[in-house]
C-alpha cells in the first residue's frame, strides 16, 4: 500500500469503521513500515477522541424551555389566524371577493386623504390673487368692517383650507371677516410667491396704525388678530387683519 | 432521521395548530439542532435563535417543504444552517470563539478522578471546540455534521446540497487543519510532547 492510499483510509481506520477486512490488515502493516503513517493515525486518533469528549461533554445541552413555551404560544396564535381565516370562508366570500373589498376601501382611504389635504397650499394661492394687495400707504376702504365679493369667496374657501380644524372652530372661522394683505416689503409682488406659510397671531391695537389704518380705541392694551404671510425663505412678506 | 413518508401529515397537524404533535416533534430535534448551532457558532445565544427561528419557520410557512428533495429532518438542518451562516455574517466580529459551558466554573470544582486529569480533559475538550469554530465554513459544517451528529455522508450531502464527494473530501480536508491547529496549540503552550499526549490520552 503507497502513503496516498493509507491516506485515503486513515479516518474511516482511526475511527474503527473500515469495513473491509483485508483493507484494514493492508493499511495496519503499512503503519508499522512507515513512520510517516503511524503518526498520521496516530494524530488521527487523538483527533477523533478528542471529538467523541466534546460529543459527550455536550450531551446533555438542550435549548432553554422559554423558547419551547414561545414557539407554543407561536402555534396557538397560528391556529387562532388559521380559523378567522377558515370563519371568513364560511360567509360565503371568496378570496378574489375580499380582495375587492379590501381594494375600494384602500382607494376610499386614498382618495378621502387626497381631498383632506391637497386643496391647502393651493388654496392660498388662490387668496393672494383674487385679492390683489394694496400698497401700504393707501389705506383700504374696506376695513374690518366691511368685506368684498371676492373675500366673501376667499371666506367660504377657507373652510376648505384647514380642513382638520374642529367643526366649532370652523364655525367660527365661518363668522370671520378678513382685510386684504398689506405687503411688509415696499413693491414686493406677492404673487408671484410659491410656498407660501400663514402664521396666525395677537398684535397690539396700535399695528393696524402701522400700516395706515384706523387704530381702535385703547390701541396699547387691545390685541387684534393678524395672519403674517411667510415667503419661502421664512421671510414674512405680508400681513392681513381679522376680526 | 426515522421520518420519512409521515413527514407531510406531521406538519399538517402542527400547522393546524396540534400543540402535543408539536411537542414531541420538537423534543426530538431540538437539542440536535442547538448542539449544530453551537458548534458551528461557538454561541449559546446564536445557537438558541437558530433552534427558535427554524421551528417557527416550520410553524409559519409548512407548504415550504417539499417531501422531494428529502426527509423533513434534513430540511429542519438545511434551515439550520442557513440560519447560523447569516447570524455568523452580522456577528462575525463579536463571536467569542467557545463560550463557557453553562455551570462550567463550578463543574472545574468538583473533580471525577484525579483533578490534574479533569482540569487536562477539561482543557483538551476546549482546545478541540476552538479547534472546530476556527474552521472555515464548509469544512466546519461538514466536520459538525458528520462527526458531531454522526450523519452518514449522504445526509450530510443532502443537507449541504452537494455531492457526496465534496463531502468526503472536505471532511479529510478538515481533519487535517484540526489536527495542524492541535499541534499549534502544543507549541503555543510550550509544553512537552509527554504532557500533550497524556492529555490526549484522557479522551480514550
Amino acid at each position: 500500500m503507497k502513503c496516498t492510499d493509507f491516506e485515503r483510509n486513515v479516518l474511516s481506520l482511526a475511527s474503527d469503521q473500515l469495513a473491509d477486512a483485508s483493507l484494514r490488515d493492508l493499511s495496519l502493516a503499512h503503519v508499522r513500515l512507515c513512520n510517516h503513517c503511524a503518526n498520521r493515525l496516530t494524530e488521527e486518533q487523538n483527533l477523533i477522541a478528542g471529538i467523541r469528549a466534546v460529543q459527550a461533554e455536550l450531551a446533555a445541552e438542550t435549548t432553554p424551555l422559554r423558547v419551547e413555551l414561545g414557539l407554543i404560544n407561536a402555534i396557538r396564535i397560528q391556529a387562532n389566524s388559521a380559523a378567522a381565516v377558515s370563519s371568513w370562508q364560511r360567509t360565503g366570500l371568496n378570496a378574489w371577493q375580499v380582495g375587492a373589498v379590501a381594494a375600494a376601501i384602500l382607494v376610499l382611504i386614498a382618495t378621502v386623504s387626497f381631498f383632506w389635504q391637497h386643496p391647502a397650499s393651493s388654496e392660498e394661492q388662490v387668496n393672494i390673487t383674487s385679492a390683489p394687495p394694496a400698497r401700504p400707504s393707501e389705506p383700504s376702504p374696506q376695513l374690518l368692517s366691511g368685506a368684498s365679493e371676492a373675500e366673501h369667496v376667499h371666506v367660504s374657501r377657507q373652510k376648505r383650507v384647514r380642513p382638520r380644524s374642529s367643526a366649532p372652530r370652523a364655525a367660527a372661522r365661518d363668522k370671520e371677516v378678513v382685510t386684504e394683505f398689506f405687503p411688509l416689503i415696499a413693491g414686493d409682488d406677492l404673487s408671484a410667491l410659491e410656498n407660501i406659510r400663514l402664521v396666525r397671531v395677537e398684535l397690539p391695537g396700535s399695528a393696524l396704525g402701522e400700516v395706515g389704518l384706523p387704530s381702535p380705541p385703547a390701541a396699547e392694551t387691545t390685541l387684534v388678530r393678524a395672519e403674517v404671510l411667510f415667503g419661502q425663505d421664512g421671510v414674512a412678506r405680508a400681513i392681513r387683519f381679522v376680526q | 432521521m426515522t421520518l420519512t413518508h409521515k413527514d407531510a401529515e406531521l406538519l399538517q397537524l402542527i400547522s393546524a395548530g396540534d400543540e402535543h404533535v408539536f411537542a414531541a416533534f420538537y423534543q426530538e430535534h431540538q437539542a440536535g439542532l442547538f448542539r449544530f448551532g453551537l458548534l458551528m457558532s461557538g454561541s449559546r445565544q446564536i445557537a438558541e435563535e437558530v433552534v427558535q427561528e427554524v421551528f417557527l419557520a416550520l410553524i409559519r410557512e409548512p407548504h415550504r417543504y417539499d417531501p422531494a428533495r428529502g426527509n423533513l429532518s434534513s430540511y429542519l438542518y438545511g434551515m439550520a444552517r442557513n440560519h447560523v451562516l447569516r447570524s455568523l455574517r452580522r456577528e462575525k466580529p463579536y463571536v467569542p470563539l467557545v463560550e463557557p459551558a453553562e455551570g462550567e466554573g463550578t463543574e472545574r470544582l468538583v473533580t471525577r478522578d484525579d483533578p490534574s486529569t479533569e482540569t487536562a480533559r477539561r482543557e483538551a475538550i476546549k482546545i478541540v471546540r476552538q479547534a472546530v469554530v476556527a474552521l472555515p465554513v464548509h469544512y466546519r459544517e461538514v466536520v459538525v455534521l458528520c462527526d458531531f451528529q454522526e450523519m452518514t455522508y449522504a445526509e450530510a450531502a443532502r443537507i449541504l446540497e452537494c455531492p457526496v464527494g465534496t463531502v468526503n473530501s472536505r471532511l479529510h480536508r478538515g481533519h487535517a487543519l484540526m489536527v495542524q491547529r492541535l499541534r499549534a496549540s502544543k507549541i503555543s503552550q510550550a509544553s512537552p510532547d509527554e504532557e500533550w499526549t497524556s492529555l490526549l490520552r484522557c479522551f480514550a
